[in-house]
């Protein structure tokens, strides 16, 4: 299965939340924003991009998946997401406080580890966005510019090195 | 099944005795009444004392969330705070979107009650389980900005915050509140309620989830909302110009009556001033979203360049905004107008009423009836200066200012010498919608009715009708929306015409149904899009209760029964529901000619015609047409029969 | 190359990353795993879960017999191994059985430093076993000694099985290697509160009773108990590699380069047996932590079968859950910048030192900060956003630099995400 993406647009996100409803209700069968893979983070009032779509970027290497101390995080080979083995996971947050991105989250219900699995590769949160804030690109070069714009505006933080 | 939507919880919170209380919601309760404004009314009428003085610590806010609010459902933000507002006397509500309302929900609660008055001031702290009343002595004087932000930094900022501004402190009438610097709420003066009891702000943050019964079937039905959305070619530019897509109508289709409705804004200086070319290069910085809602339209401003670069404001309806402005208090620059704006939502002056009044008092001073003894040595002119002296001594309640801010029935009152000659009122509310510009369509006539006074848009309609579109769309819309054949027959009795009376009295149950039960818009860009039936999917696929659109059709008439019967008690009756004596007069346009009063197609209505339209607005609510009062048998029709006897009781229904 | 004869000694983390990388990478290479224990893969970091009821006991394996089998990797569980011999390229198992390899890697891992008499009662927490022997034991009050993060796990754990627990520590606070004074004298606070009573600066002298442990005599007190449990810290196991003219760091591992393989050509180390360069000095000591392990045993894999890999570094991260309060650090406490002010990366720059600490409704942080770089955070209670403030340190990201972007409202526009780290480094509260 040729690999895809979510690629995300914080300029077009409103902060409409409807990613984080449907997302949280497809995985836990109820309407929550802290049981959303998904994350809107609304900056403090200022500058244009108010609202900023946090997701798990489903890294090449992923420090999540060096730090879980159960081996509970692995890559499914069809969707190549990272995925959270549930029945392995004790909780212990190391991933959630080790990811650089807030891309993995606390399930505070389940008592486990939580993050975005590409919805097993038909990801709802893309059907959901009416504003194209978030699309799921193959990884062509097309979409791999298109990731790294988005990247861009997202800040690019590994890039910040002032020396 | 299990039951969702619904949160279960009432939160009452008494400022006095610094009590807070939590009681189960009784679900057959909310199914008669849904939620929201519905739920809002019934709590109103148990709880609240009818002639309670609005500033008094006996006065209450209700603030209601319906079921559908919360959810994943497309569109399903609004929530409905009730009171009994001090520039009216009516008991009324008022509607916004944004963050509060889906946090309260998340934090378990679907009503939430302010009562009493507390020591000092205070902001309340809604977060699950704990709530509290925290001390606001730092945030007193502060303005709606930058007491959010202290609020944001204090807790974090996944808070909603509602802050009021400086002007509410002082019990200024003509004031809304802010919800996250952006989302008013309140019109009608919930600041000055709030400054009463020394409250200054509510945050909230819920962890919390909204039980979705059947999420299977919410999911298939909000894929075919969406689709609908997607399917629209003009999708993106309604969401690069939020608002502002209403430009063409405003200013050219319709128009926005000036000086103090004896005028008509001139389509040329609209454009030239206002076009939307320069607002998308020198004013627009960012799109903002009420939750779910797929076409949203809330605005982040910011003046690039020219004077004023840097004024930066969230504005929602902007150009609503930019109308009155424009056109009621001449501003002029685009830049000015940002201007001004951004000091009525700091200060938390109601843009929708305030400009009115300054709009008003130009006149009177020009008629001689204001001098310079009343202004302080100032002369008002339709200008941006004027409008800053005014605002600026509205936002501390003194001088002219001052009088004007409290509203047209403590103004006319204060100050006499014939000005309500001039006032331009309905239950001393401001209207929006000038039907001899527009003809006297749904929105138009709704400012008549409305118990809460002329306010638009959200007490009013949602079809928006556009002069010269073919009526036979309101007629698909009435018949999707769920009106019985033989109300069809009485509202399209013959071609040609349609009775606007009978109309309106059906799209503002819709406006009031979505509002109880939390989901929709009645803002075209959004509405166009939906059908009846979505509601009556969504709400049972999240609720649990299997209900037709005829059952919750007969849920909002029973609401909008019990809405109008809040005000027969707070005194309201036929009297109150006046056409603006300068509506009989002809409009003399600069460039559109001369305009009069007339209907959908052109034909020129008089005084008796608007009495008879009345009549049939009555009639086709089943009210007493003498009186404007709900009938004893319209009552007992919708399951209100506790509130038929106590009208009786009362002596107004004989 | 391809078909290459691995030889990986241990089973705990690195062992096993070493192994499935290999066999991620390549398919023919013919990979062993020798080890003493006999279970397949668990997680010791997790044995605290076990031991308080929060887990049960095959919760704590993180692999199966069959994972192995279907990785093709060979298995020799319950061996030890005697002897490795570099020149002749052998490995002989305490039966006597000789294995040849082209490559060997070493993944002795490291045991619990454990001092005086093991009389009846008295426990270190490093293996499966032991944890199993720790909740025979049924005991009903217990001293731990050494309050770092496994320490602190080991009492919270014994508390919640219903024991007085009481814990000795040789420095002057807990967590010495994860918090500053300051946050440390808070998750004391916070142990007390729960019952735990905490003796800081205090050493351990000697065990009391006859076969069974009755208590221990520090240097300031007599201590009575039924369990004593030794939660000092581990020693790298190099016994095998010196013995074999390996060459041993200076702080105990065994020296590694930058791909993970030691002086002996052809012969990789990884995990609590080796002595790592640090992700933010470079300096190299022992940092012995299951993510650490985890990617040298990566490292080590791709560099035995030819696909040159450099190591980036070890990462100090530390995260203990006390009663529900997270408990999290990042790279350098100010104290242990100063104890390696000397090294290259450090010398001269102590004068440049600033910290920045707040607190707020039971949160509290600390970041430390050393010229131009953030070298360490601590946390408690804050959760978000701490993975960046991660890389930004070891990025060595000009801490000048951010804060001229914070205060350049058109440049945080662009850089939206900088909005989250910003409130960090707020002075003015």
């Amino acid at each position: 299965m040729e690999e895809k993406a979510l690629v995300l647009h914080p300029e077009r996100c409103t902060g409409c939340h409807a990613c984080e409803m449907i997302c949280s209700l497809v995985h836990d069968g109820e309407c929550n924003l802290t049981l959303s893979r998904i994350g809107i983070m609304k900056t403090n009032g200022g500058g244009s991009n108010e609202n900023i779509p946090i997701v798990c970027q489903q890294c090449h290497d992923p420090i999540c998946a060096d730090v879980c101390v159960m081996g509970a995080i692995s890559r499914n080979e069809d969707t190549g997401a990272l995925v959270v083995k549930e029945d392995l996971c004790v909780g212990c947050k190391t991933c959630v406080i080790a990811c650089p991105l807030g891309g993995v989250l606390y399930h505070y219900i389940k008592g486990c580890a939580m993050k975005c699995d590409l919805c097993g590769g038909d990801p709802e949160c893309v059907k959901s966005c009416l504003y194209d804030a978030i699309e799921f690109l193959p990884m062509d070069e097309w979409g791999r510019k298109t990731r790294l714009k988005g990247a861009e505006n997202l800040g690019r933080i590994f890039e910040i090195v002032y020396k | 099944m299990k039951v969702g939507g619904y949160a279960g919880q009432i939160l009452t919170i008494d400022l006095t005795r610094e009590e807070i209380k939590k009681e189960p919601l009784d679900l057959n309760m909310a199914r008669k009444f849904l939620g929201g404004f519905g739920l809002n009314c019934k709590l109103a009428w148990e709880r609240l004392d009818p002639k309670v003085d609005p500033y008094s610590p006996d006065n209450m806010i209700f603030m209601g969330m319906g079921p559908m609010l919360g959810t994943a459902a497309p569109a399903s933000n609004k929530h409905s705070v009730m009171s009994k507002w001090p520039s009216t006397g009516a008991i009324s509500p008022g509607t916004a979107g944004g963050d509060f309302g889906i946090n309260v929900k998340l934090s378990g609660y679907d009503e939430v009650i302010i009562k009493g008055k507390a020591k000092k001031p205070v902001y309340i702290r809604i977060n699950g389980d704990n709530v509290q009343i925290c001390d606001a002595s730092d945030l007193w004087g502060k303005d709606t900005y930058e007491t959010t932000d202290m609020l944001w930094e204090k807790h974090g900022r996944y808070y909603a915050v509602i802050a009021m501004g400086t002007a509410g402190e002082r019990l200024v009438n003509t004031t809304i509140c802010l919800i996250d610097k952006c989302t008013s709420w309140g019109k009608g003066g919930l600041p000055a309620i709030m400054g009463s009891k020394n409250l200054k702000a509510f945050v909230a943050c819920g962890s919390k989830g909204v039980a979705v019964a059947d999420p299977t079937r919410l999911i298939e039905r909000m894929r075919r909302i969406q689709e609908r959305f997607e399917g629209y070619p003009d999708r993106q530019k309604l969401i690069d110009l939020g608002t502002m897509d209403g430009f063409a109508s405003w200013a050219d289709i319709h128009g926005m009556s000036m000086n103090n409705w004896t005028n008509r804004l001139p389509t040329e200086e609209a454009y030239r001033l206002y076009n939307t070319d320069y607002y998308l290069k020198n004013i627009s910085a960012g799109r903002i979203s009420d939750p779910t809602c797929p076409m949203g339209c809330k605005d982040h401003v910011r003046v690039q360049k020219g004077e004023y670069a840097g004024t930066e404001a969230w504005v929602s309806s902007f150009y609503g905004r930019v109308v009155h402005m424009a056109a009621r208090c001449q501003v002029g620059s685009y830049e000015k107008n940002v201007k001004a704006q951004e000091f009525f939502q700091r200060t938390g002056l109601c843009i929708h009423s305030y400009t009115a009044l300054i709009d008003w008092a130009v006149e009177l001073y020009e008629r001689g009836i204001l001098t310079k003894k009343d202004t302080g040595g100032v002369e008002l002119k339709h200008d941006f200066e004027t409008t800053m002296y005014l605002s600026e001594q509205a936002n501390r309640n003194v001088g002219l200012g001052g009088i004007l801010s409290q509203g047209f029935k403590k103004a006319i009152q204060e100050i006499g010498r014939g000005c309500e000659k001039y006032a331009v009122h309905v239950k001393g509310m401001e209207p929006l919608y000038d039907p001899r510009i527009n003809r006297l369509s749904s929105a138009e006539f709704n400012q008549v009715v409305n118990p809460r006074g002329a306010h638009a848009p959200q007490g009013a309609s949602t079809l928006y009708m556009s002069k010269d579109a073919d009526p036979k769309g309101y007629r698909d819309w009435l018949e999707d929306r769920g009106v019985s054949k033989e109300a069809l027959k009485r509202i399209f009795p013959r071609s040609g015409y349609f009775n606007i009376a009978r109309l309106c009295s059906y799209a503002e149950d819709w406006v009031a149904f979505m509002n109880s039960v939390g989901m929709g818009c009645l803002r075209g860009r959004v509405d166009n899009f939906f059908k009846g039936e979505d509601w009556s999917e969504a709400y049972s696929a999240v609720t649990g209760f299997e209900t037709s659109l005829a059952g919750l059709k007969t849920a909002i008439r029973r609401c909008y029964n019990l809405y109008k019967a809040l005000n027969v008690r707070a005194g309201f009756s036929r009297k109150d529901d006046v056409f603006p004596d300068r509506w009989f007069e002809p409009l003399e346009t600069t460039d559109r000619g001369t305009k009069v009063l007339c209907d959908y197609f052109g034909t020129p209505l008089s005084r008796e015609d608007c009495k008879k339209l009345l009549d049939d607005y009555y009639d086709e609510r089943g009210w007493d047409t003498e009186t404007g009062i709900p009938t004893e048998k319209t009552l007992i029709d919708c399951g209100l029969e506790d509130v038929a006897e106590d009208l009786k009781r009362r002596g107004y229904i004989k | 190359m391809s078909a290459m004869k691995v030889v990986i000694i241990g089973n705990g983390i690195a062992g096993f990353s070493a192994a499935s990388t290999i066999r991620l990478l390549n398919n023919q290479c013919e990979v062993t795993i020798i080890a003493k224990e006999l279970t397949p893969l668990y997680s010791a970091c997790v044995l605290p879960d076990y031991i308080s009821g929060k887990i049960p006991r095959k919760h704590t394996f993180v692999k199966t017999d069959r994972d192995y089998q279907q990785l093709g990797i060979h298995t020799l569980f319950g061996h030890e191994v005697k002897e490795v011999d570099p020149h002749r390229k052998t490995v002989t198992l305490g039966d006597g059985r000789a294995l040849s390899f082209e490559r060997l890697i070493l993944a002795t891992g490291s045991g619990a430093i454990v001092f005086g008499e093991r009389k009846k009662g008295v426990f270190k927490l490093k293996t499966l076993d032991d944890a199993d022997d720790i909740l025979e034991h049924k005991g009903s009050s217990a001293v731990v000694i050494g309050a770092g993060a496994i320490g602190i796990e080991i009492a919270i754990a014994l508390h919640s099985q219903g024991y007085k627990v009481t814990m000795v520590e040789m420095m002057d606070q807990v967590l010495p290697l994860g918090l500053d004074q300051r946050g440390a004298d808070k998750v004391r606070g916070i142990l007390e509160e729960r019952g735990i009573a905490v003796f800081n600066g205090e050493r351990a002298i000697r065990t009391l009773g006859g076969e069974r442990v009755e208590g221990l005599a520090t240097d300031k007190r007599e201590l009575g108990c039924d369990t004593l449990i030794w939660a000092v810290g581990m020693r790298p196991r190099v016994e095998l590699a010196r013995e074999a003219g390996i060459a041993i760091g200076e702080t105990g591992g065994i020296r590694v380069d930058a791909h993970m393989e030691t002086s002996a050509p052809g012969i990789y180390a990884c995990g609590d047996c080796v002595e790592s360069s640090d992700i933010l000095t470079g300096e190299s000591y022992l940092n012995l932590f299951w993510h650490n392990a985890n990617r040298q045993g990566s490292v080590a894999a791709h560099n035995c079968i030819g696909q040159a890999t450099t190591y980036p570094g070890s990462q100090n991260i530390v995260n203990v859950d006390v009663f529900v309060n997270q408990v999290a650090g990042f790279g350098f406490t100010e104290e242990a910048l100063h104890r390696f002010q000397d090294i290259p990366a450090l010398r001269g720059k102590l004068a440049d030192l600033s910290i920045i600490e707040h607190e707020q409704d039971g949160s509290y942080y600390r970041l430390v900060i050393l010229g131009d770089r953030c070298m360490g955070g601590q946390f408690i209670n804050v959760t978000r956003d701490i993975g960046m403030l991660w890389s930004i340190m070891v990025k060595g990201t000009s801490i000048a630099g951010l804060l001229e972007m914070f205060g350049n409202e058109a440049l945080m526009d662009r850089r939206p995400w900088l909005h989250r780290v910003r409130p960090f480094f707020k002075t003015n509260y």
